[in-house]
């Protein structure tokens, strides 16, 4: 299983945001949990026309936080939902749950 | 500090963005949203944008444009965030206005190269900005100068005949700055005294040179000087104020409508040509001189040729610029295609003609602005009925007045007076017409006077071709010697239908006796001798000698025909 948080990219955060660091962590996880429930709900609820925004928007913040295997999934997921193909979309959501859970429990512990 | 709008919608990215920004030294304001996006550049007035693509509300795109809009001129730099790379994207980013990209996951040394490219880009466009105002103000200041200068021009060299019923002109509005001249003029014998002149070069010095051109023409011509005097100082006035390798190319033209004949004289300007009015052939006013302001007035010279004109004949005159207007492939209009519109054109219609062909070859309606052309009718200018002509000089000038002016001895060994005292005589208008009789009457009769009376030189020796070179040599020696005295009486009894001028010259000698050579003379009626006499009596109504031989009075009379 491959980190699920590129360490150079927490350092350069961690840089850039001096005091400020432990707040950005705080309101990525919050936000990033949001944005994954609104995409969990909109896809049990077929709602399929925003997935594709909701999916480009976790990519983006993702892969400024160095999440970079939600930012990978996440990009899968836009591109199969801009294409309208849903066959491998609910594994998809499983594998980016996953890579989500684990990559909250990497930064939790930065916090 | 630089304000730069931080427009993003993900909570975390804005958070980092805007300390990214930050921390580079800008002032962050933040928006979450499109609309917010508009209201915070309306109120906060940010230097510099940077908008995510994808945001709810109103997208990056929308907001892009409408920025745009606002900022009007003021060059307001806007970077597009995104991770979407897609070249439709890209594609969409630069329409609506995006002058660069960001993508996710920022990289804070990238944007900072970016935010201090689009902040010089930014200080470059508010100095072009500075000087784009500045150049429209001297532009405009520029304008109102030459609009000024053009006035005063204007006064100075346009009062003339421009308008006559005879005379046809396209002259450029700006011609002042482009170097053109144009002037026309009545001399007091009613002749039109037309000059074209191109300056070389634009703009002041042209503008400059061509104020005392226009005021020796019209100073000069109206005081009935020869074409010949007029260009000798037109040329030495303005190689004393033109700087160096600056000149004028000019034509003067004399048209003398009563005695049906044109007298010209051209230089450096395309010849000029005569249309015959019944022929479809031109006479060619070639230039065979260099131009004014370029020789010293020792090696100028002004000699014009004549020609023998028909009413109706058609005299067309241009600048280099008809013959050198070009057509979109850079060929130029050239001489030949000048004179066959010339030859060619109803004899009504010359002057539109050639603007017609003119126009046909560049293919432009409105013509170049150095582009001069006039055409002269040339016609019985009664028949014109000009009636102007000379009731405006009648007015403040001397008309009925004696003068009598006398020379001793010591003046009459060194000083020549016929200049001065035919500019006494030129200050009546109505003697100017006959400026070439009267100098030649006054020259007559003061040599005679001098040679003769005053210093007793016998006009036989001027018999033969010996006694020719004799009688100066003669001349020369009693000159040192001279003791006499010469008086001029003039009685002018003139008005505006006519009259009379007196020239009464006396000198201080024995006299002769004019009864014996009048005599002599019947028998003789050639040879040098004499030949003086005789020219008085062609020019003058009346000349007699009064006893005891020292005194001769002409008599010249002006009629309506000739006021």
């Amino acid at each position: 299983m491959p980190d699920a948080i590129d360490r150079m990219v927490i350092e350069e955060l961690r840089e850039i945001m001096e005091e400020g660091f432990s707040e950005l962590l705080a309101v990525f996880l919050a936000d990033s949990a949001r944005q994954y429930q609104a995409l969990d709900g909109d896809w049990r609820a077929g709602r399929q026309d925003g997935l594709h925004k909701l999916a480009h928007s976790l990519k983006g913040c993702c892969s400024n936080i160095g999440a970079i295997e939600c930012a990978s999934i996440a990009a899968g997921m836009e591109r199969a939902a801009r294409a309208g193909d849903w066959g491998r979309f609910p594994e998809q959501m499983a594998a980016f749950d996953s890579a989500l859970q684990r990559a909250h429990d990497d930064l939790r512990d930065l916090v | 500090m630089t304000k730069v709008l931080v427009a993003e919608d993900n909570v975390a990215d804005r958070m980092l963005l805007a300390r990214i920004v930050e921390r580079h030294g800008y002032d962050v304001i933040t928006a979450v949203d499109g609309l917010d996006a508009l209201s915070k550049f309306a109120s906060q007035e940010p230097d510099m944008v940077l908008l995510d693509a994808m945001m709810p509300e109103m997208d990056g795109f929308e907001v892009a444009r409408a920025i745009k809009e606002e900022a009007g001129a003021k060059f307001i730099p806007i970077v597009f965030l995104s991770s979407l790379t897609d070249s439709k994207w890209l594609d969409e980013c630069l329409r609506s206005g995006g002058d660069d990209f960001l993508s996710k996951p920022y990289n804070a040394g990238m944007l900072k190269a970016k935010l201090q490219a689009l902040e010089r880009l930014r200080g470059q466009q508010v100095l072009l900005e500075r000087q784009r105002s500045e150049l429209a103000r001297l532009k405009n200041h520029l304008v109102q100068e030459q609009m000024a200068a053009k006035s005063v021009f204007d006064k100075i060299a346009h009062t003339g005949k421009l308008r006559g019923p005879y005379l046809k002109h396209l002259l450029s509005p700006l011609s002042v700055f482009n170097g053109d001249v144009l002037l026309a003029a009545h001399d007091p014998s009613g002749d039109l005294l037309v000059l074209l002149g191109d300056f070389t070069g634009h703009g002041l010095t042209a503008a400059i040179g061509a104020l005392p051109l226009a005021d020796i023409f019209y100073g000069m011509t109206a005081k009935g000087f020869a074409v010949s005097e007029i260009l000798r100082e037109a040329n030495r006035k303005l190689k004393l104020v033109l700087p160096g390798g600056y000149f004028c190319c000019a034509t003067v033209v004399r048209l003398s409508f009563r005695k049906k004949c044109i007298e010209y004289w051209n230089g450096g300007l395309p010849p000029g040509m005569l249309r015959r009015k019944d022929r479809r052939d031109v006479y060619w006013l070639e230039s065979r001189h260099l131009p004014l302001g370029i020789l010293e007035d020792a090696a100028f010279r002004g000699q014009t040729e004549m020609v023998e004109v028909e009413f109706g004949d058609r005299l067309v005159l241009c600048t280099d610029g008809v013959i050198e207007a070009e057509d979109h492939q850079g060929q130029q209009f050239t001489h030949e295609r000048f004179e066959a519109a010339v030859r060619d054109a109803d004899c009504e219609r010359i002057f539109e003609t050639v603007l017609e062909a003119v126009r046909a070859h560049t293919m432009d309606e409105l013509l170049r602005d150095d582009l001069t052309l006039v055409e002269v009718d040339v016609r019985n200018l009664d028949a014109a009925g000009d009636e102007s002509l000379h009731k405006e000089e009648i007015n403040g000038v001397p008309q009925d007045w004696k003068l009598t002016y006398e020379l001793g001895p010591k003046s009459l060994k060194v000083f020549n007076p016929l200049p001065m005292l035919q500019h006494v005589l030129m200050e009546t208008p109505q003697l100017r017409s006959r400026a070439s009789e009267i100098y030649t009457v006054l020259a007559e009769t003061y040599a005679n006077a001098l040679e003769h009376g005053v210093m007793h030189l016998d006009s036989s020796l001027k018999g033969s071709a010996d006694g020719f070179a004799q009688y100066y040599a003669q001349r020369a020696k009693a000159l040192e010697h001279l003791d006499g005295r010469i008086r001029f009486d003039f009685i002018s009894q003139l008005d505006a239908k006519g009259g009379t001028l007196t020239i009464r010259v006396t000198d201080s000698g024995e006299g002769f006796d004019f009864k014996r050579w009048m005599k002599r003379r019947r028998r003789t009626s050639s040879g040098y001798h004499g030949r003086g006499i005789m020219l008085l009596r062609n020019i003058c109504d009346e000349v007699q000698f009064k006893a005891p031989g020292n005194t001769v009075e002409v008599k010249m009379r002006w009629g309506k025909a000739d006021a």
